[in-house]
């Protein structure tokens, strides 16, 4: 069962995207792996106290992109090969990028200038 | 119940009083001469009005103690840091809330119409009838009527 | 569906609602939003027949009475229950006068709250009071439910779990309004907010077309009350000015 215990809503995003951002990374990371099942929409609603429309929103979004599979009796399994984790693993890292770099650019640094920050701070991780 | 309670005493009280008076009048009737009691002829004996009043008065604190309770009642329910009258007057057996506070008090109070009369009743008998007829008026059963229907 | 069609009501010459108009379908939770004295009360108790008022409330088409009123649960910061009968008591009394009232519910609610069953309910502190009440209201098996602040005394976490356990509980066909300050807090439990001022409806916006808008809640709400952050420097200002 996909455990939604580390999600925490911030920020002024839908919260419905939130949810679909949980759930990528969570792929990702590999904390949530091929063929978990997914909490019933109203536990998920309850477990997160978020209204059930709010669910069901990210739900079809997530189905929608082929990461989540519908069964008949209203149980949800993620379905996510390999390929299709590659593919959202680079989603990710780009638009985590494209996040960082339109962060420096508003501050005014250069191209240059960010690639040495960047390198700058890899070597001392 | 305790409204039982309060009727019985009223009833009781009011008989201890009408007792009361009805001696007091039958004793007024009466002077002494030298050692022997003799009638008094100037004497009045009282109307059964007023023998029967005074004794009707517990009925009335009666009366007005179950409309004070009727007042509890309904207080009850905006009291307590509560407002449960919010809850009676939503349930759907409409006259609950109305039942709830009035039951009690308008029996109460039928009661003692009823309990008030009676006694009037029953001592107007012995006024009518157990009193030698020369003391009472023309009309004596006729004034107990009067009294007991109004 | 609870149709709420030109209601207006005056209390004296004050007026509490102005033409207020408003459809609540089944199943959505709904936010009410309003400064103190906007109508929110007013409104809730015209639902549930306490006052008179002009305009017309119906529930499925029918005038709000006693064949349908029992459809409709109300649970207020006021607290509407008995104060010397026990919750157990409350139980009883709610089985003999509400066909729908389910116990079970009742008793989930209770021992998730851990709420004492015998003791008077005066005798309970303020928060379990707010919980009892909203205990009450959500056994009574009514589809629609009306919430009036009810978390006045509660504590963050208590809140908390009062709308995780109100999502878990709630079937997909109850209907919620609930009148609240805690704009924000609400904001994900709610499908629907609708914003009050003067007696007024100034505001009716689904949560969903808020996201598509990509504007948060208290912007909104913010915007329909032309809450003006300038106000406070403006104080400010003057303040300086006067202690110079």
């Amino acid at each position: 069962m996909v455990s939604f215990e580390g999600f925490r809503p911030e920020g002024s995003e839908p919260i419905y995207l939130q949810i679909v951002g949980f759930v990528k990374r969570g792929i990702v990371s590999g904390e949530i792996p091929d063929g978990d099942e997914l909490p019933s929409r109203r536990m998920l609603s309850a477990l997160l106290g978020v209204n059930p429309n709010t669910v069901q929103k990210a739900c079809r979004m997530l189905e929608d992109e082929g990461i989540l599979v519908s069964h008949a009796g209203a149980k949800s399994y993620v379905a996510c090969t390999p390929a299709k984790r590659e593919a959202l693993r680079g989603e990710l890292v780009v638009s985590g990028a494209a996040a960082a770099a339109l962060k420096l650019k508003e501050m005014g640094v250069t191209l240059e200038e960010a690639i040495k920050l960047i390198s700058k701070a890899w070597e001392e991780d | 119940m305790r409204f039982r309670a309060f009727v019985g005493c009223a009833a009781l009280l009011g008989l201890i009083w009408f007792l009361g008076a009805y001696m007091n009048g039958h004793a007024n009737m009466f002077t002494l001469v030298g050692e022997r009691r003799v009638e008094n002829p100037s004497a009045e004996f009282p109307a059964f009005a007023v023998l029967m009043l005074g004794g009707l008065i517990a009925f009335g604190v009666a009366s007005i103690a179950f409309l004070w309770l009727l007042f509890r009642y309904v207080s009850y329910h905006y009291r307590g840091g509560t407002r449960a009258a919010y809850t009676m007057r939503r349930l759907p057996r409409r006259w609950e809330f109305a039942l709830r506070c009035g039951a009690l008090p308008l029996c109460g109070l039928a009661a003692c119409q009823i309990c008030w009369r009676a006694l009037a009743l029953l001592c107007g008998l012995v006024y009518a009838f157990a009193t030698p007829e020369r003391w009472l008026p023309p009309d004596a059963w006729g004034e107990v009527l009067y009294l007991v229907t109004h | 569906m609870l149709e709420i069609k030109n209601v207006s009501k005056n209390y004296g010459r004050k007026a509490a609602l102005r033409d207020v108009s408003l459809s609540l379908p089944r199943g959505q939770l709904v936010g009410l939003f309003g400064e103190n004295g906007a109508g929110k009360t007013t409104l809730m108790k015209c639902i549930l027949g306490f006052v008179r008022y002009y305009g017309t409330i119906t529930l499925d088409g029918e005038p709000i009475g006693r064949r349908n009123i029992s459809r409709i649960a109300f649970a207020t910061s006021e607290h509407s229950f008995f104060p010397d009968l026990s919750p157990l008591g409350h139980a009883q009394f709610y089985a003999d006068h509400f066909p729908t009232f389910s116990r079970k519910r009742f008793d989930v609610l209770m021992d998730f709250f851990e709420l004492p069953l015998s003791v008077a309910s005066r005798k309970l502190s303020t928060g379990q009071k707010n919980q009892f009440e909203a205990v009450l209201a959500l056994s009574q098996g009514a589809d629609y439910i009306l919430m009036d602040e009810p978390f006045g005394g509660n504590d963050v976490f208590n809140r908390e779990d009062f709308y995780k356990v109100l999502l878990g509980i709630l079937g997909e066909n109850e209907t919620v309004l609930l009148s609240t300050h805690l704009i924000e807090e609400v904001s994900g439990f709610i499908g629907r907010a609708v914003l009050i001022h003067q007696g007024r409806i100034t505001g009716d916006v689904s949560m969903s077309d808020l996201d598509e808008r990509g504007e948060s809640l208290i912007d909104y709400v913010k915007s329909a009350w032309n809450y003006r952050a300038d106000r406070i420097k403006k104080a400010i200002d003057e303040l300086d000015e006067g202690a110079e």
